[in-house]
C-alpha cells in the first residue's frame, strides 16, 4: 500500500464516520422517545446519503490515486530495466573486440582448446542476449537479462532457450514480469546453497497451438510432496518468517489470466501455461 | 445497555454480518471467499451480541463493531490495515444508511415506536427482513456487475501489490 495514499483514505473515512455518527445520533434520539417530525427524519436521510455519496467518491478517487501511483512506479521499474539491458548492450559490444583479441591471441600461440573453450562462454552470453531479443516486450527482455547478470554474479549457471516471441500474450509485461521475477529469484535462492559447479537454473519460453508454455527449473533440492500444494498459499515459506508471498503472487496472476501453474519435482519446475490472445 | 435476543443473532446479525463483509469487500475489489466470510461474519455477530451485554452508551457498540470487522479482514482475508479499515467502514456504513432510509418508513406504516420495536422480539426480527432484503439485493447486484471502486483493469493487481508490500 502506498503510503501516499493514506491521509486520502483517512479523508473517505472521515466522510464516511461523519455519516455514521449522524446516523447513529439520529437513531440515539429516535430510540429514547425524541419527539422528531418525520419531517426532520427525511432531511437527516437526505444529509447522510449525501455523506455516504461523498466518502464513497473520495474512497474511490483515493483508490484511483492509489492505482496511478502503482502505475508510475511500475513504469519506473521498466525504465530502469530498459535502461539496465542497453547498458548490457553497450557492455558487450565494448568487450567485443577484447574477446577477439583475446582468441587472435590465443591462436596466435596455438592454444586451440583454451580458444574454443573461451569461444563457447563468449558465445554463451551473446547468445542470452540475442535470444531475449526475440521477444515482443522489451520489459521481459529487459528483466531476463538483468536475472542473466545477477546469476553470473552469482556463479549460477543461467540456460536460456526462448522459441516464442510472446506476441500474442494478453498479459501485460508487469505481470509477465512479476511471475517471471518470482520464479527465477526462487530458483536462484534454491541453488545457493550447492557447489558452485552444481548451480544450474534453466528457463524456456516455449508455445504451442493454444498457449505460451514459461517454465523455469533448477538443481536444487526436490520439494517434498506434501508441501507442493501449501507452497502457493500467501504465508507459506520455507524460508523463515515474512517470506511466502511470491508464488501465491504468481499463481494469483496467471490463474486470473486463465493459465496454470504446475510444479514437478525433481528436478524443480514451475511450468506456467498462460491462454493465448484468440485462444479457448 | 441494549440485549440481543438469541433468535435475532441468528435471523439478524449474522445475515447482516455476511452482507456487511460481502458489500465491503466487495467494493474494495477483494475476492470473495465464502469458506473465509461465513466465519468471519459469526465471530463478528457473537462480537456484536456480546458487546450489547456491556454496560456502555448507545452507539458505542458500532465503533467496536467497525474496529471487529476490520480486525476480522486483516486476519481472514490477509488486507493491509487502511484497506481493512475501509472494508469494514464500508459496510457498515452501507447498513447503517440503508436502516436510517427505511426507519421512516417502517415507523410510518407500522405506526409503532422503535422502542416498542425494540422492545418486541418478533417485530425486531420481522422488521429487520425489509432491511436485510434491500442490502442482499444490492449485495447481489454488485457481485453480479462486478462493481467495485477500484477500476476493474487496475483492481486484482492492486490486491497482489497490497501484500506484497504488507
Amino acid at each position: 500500500m502506498s503510503t501516499l495514499s493514506f491521509p486520502n483514505y483517512l479523508m473517505a473515512v472521515f466522510s464516511l464516520g461523519q455519516a455514521l455518527l449522524i446516523c447513529l445520533f439520529t437513531q440515539y434520539l429516535v430510540y429514547f422517545n425524541a419527539s422528531i417530525p418525520l419531517g426532520w427524519i427525511v432531511i437527516v436521510d437526505i444529509v447522510i446519503f449525501g455523506n455516504t455519496v461523498l466518502g464513497f467518491i473520495l474512497l474511490r478517487k483515493s483508490l484511483v490515486l492509489e492505482e496511478q501511483d502503482n502505475l508510475i512506479r511500475q513504469q519506473a521499474k521498466h525504465i530502469q530495466d530498459l535502461e539496465e539491458m542497453i547498458r548490457n548492450i553497450r557492455a558487450q559490444r565494448h568487450d567485443f573486440i577484447s574477446h577477439l583479441q583475446a582468441v587472435y591471441g590465443m591462436l596466435q600461440l596455438g592454444k586451440l582448446e583454451s580458444a574454443r573453450e573461451y569461444l563457447a562462454e563468449v558465445t554463451g552470453d551473446i547468445r542470452i542476449l540475442s535470444q531475449t531479443l526475440r521477444l515482443r516486450q522489451p520489459e521481459v527482455a529487459a528483466l531476463i537479462q538483468q536475472k542473466a547478470a545477477l546469476a553470473a554474479n552469482r556463479n549460477i549457471s543461467f540456460g536460456l532457450l526462448v522459441e516464442s516471441d510472446l506476441g500474442k500474450l494478453t498479459m501485460r509485461p508487469h505481470n509477465l514480469n512479476r511471475i517471471l521475477g518470482n520464479l527465477l529469484d526462487n530458483a536462484m535462492e534454491a541453488v545457493m546453497f550447492l557447489a558452485t559447479r552444481d548451480r544450474y537454473v534453466r528457463m524456456e519460453i516455449r508455445e504451442d497451438e493454444q498457449s505460451y508454455i514459461l517454465s523455469v527449473g533448477n538443481s536444487g533440492p526436490e520439494i517434498r510432496e506434501d508441501i507442493r500444494e501449501k507452497i502457493f498459499e500467501p504465508g507459506f515459506s520455507t524460508k523463515g518468517e515474512n517470506r511466502g508471498l511470491g508464488l501465491a503472487i504468481v499463481r494469483e496472476i496467471v490463474e486470473q489470466h486463465g493459465g496454470q501453474v504446475r510444479l514437478t519435482s525433481p528436478p524443480t519446475i514451475f511450468t506456467v501455461t498462460l491462454p493465448k490472445a484468440g485462444g479457448e | 445497555m441494549d440485549q440481543m435476543p438469541l433468535l435475532a443473532l441468528i435471523f439478524q446479525s449474522i445475515p447482516e454480518s455476511i452482507i456487511i463483509l460481502t458489500l465491503g469487500l466487495t467494493l474494495m475489489g477483494i475476492e470473495l471467499k465464502w469458506q473465509r466470510i461465513i466465519p468471519a461474519a459469526v465471530l463478528s455477530s457473537l462480537c456484536a451480541y456480546y458487546v450489547r451485554e456491556l454496560p456502555i452508551p448507545y452507539g458505542v457498540h458500532t465503533l467496536i463493531g467497525i474496529i471487529a470487522v476490520a480486525v476480522l479482514v486483516l486476519i481472514f482475508f490477509k488486507t493491509s490495515i487502511p484497506v481493512a479499515i475501509c472494508v469494514a467502514m464500508i459496510g457498515i456504513v452501507i447498513v447503517a444508511t440503508v436502516e436510517m432510509l427505511l426507519c421512516p418508513l417502517l415507523l410510518f406504516f407500522t405506526g409503532k415506536t422503535i422502542t416498542e420495536i425494540w422492545e418486541s422480539k418478533t417485530l425486531r426480527i420481522l422488521l429487520a427482513i425489509p432491511e436485510l432484503i434491500v442490502l442482499a439485493l444490492m449485495t447481489f447486484w454488485c457481485i453480479r456487475k462486478k462493481f467495485s471502486l477500484r477500476s476493474p483493469h487496475f483492481y486484482r493487481s492492486n490486491r497482489t501489490k497490497d501484500r506484497e508490500s504488507d
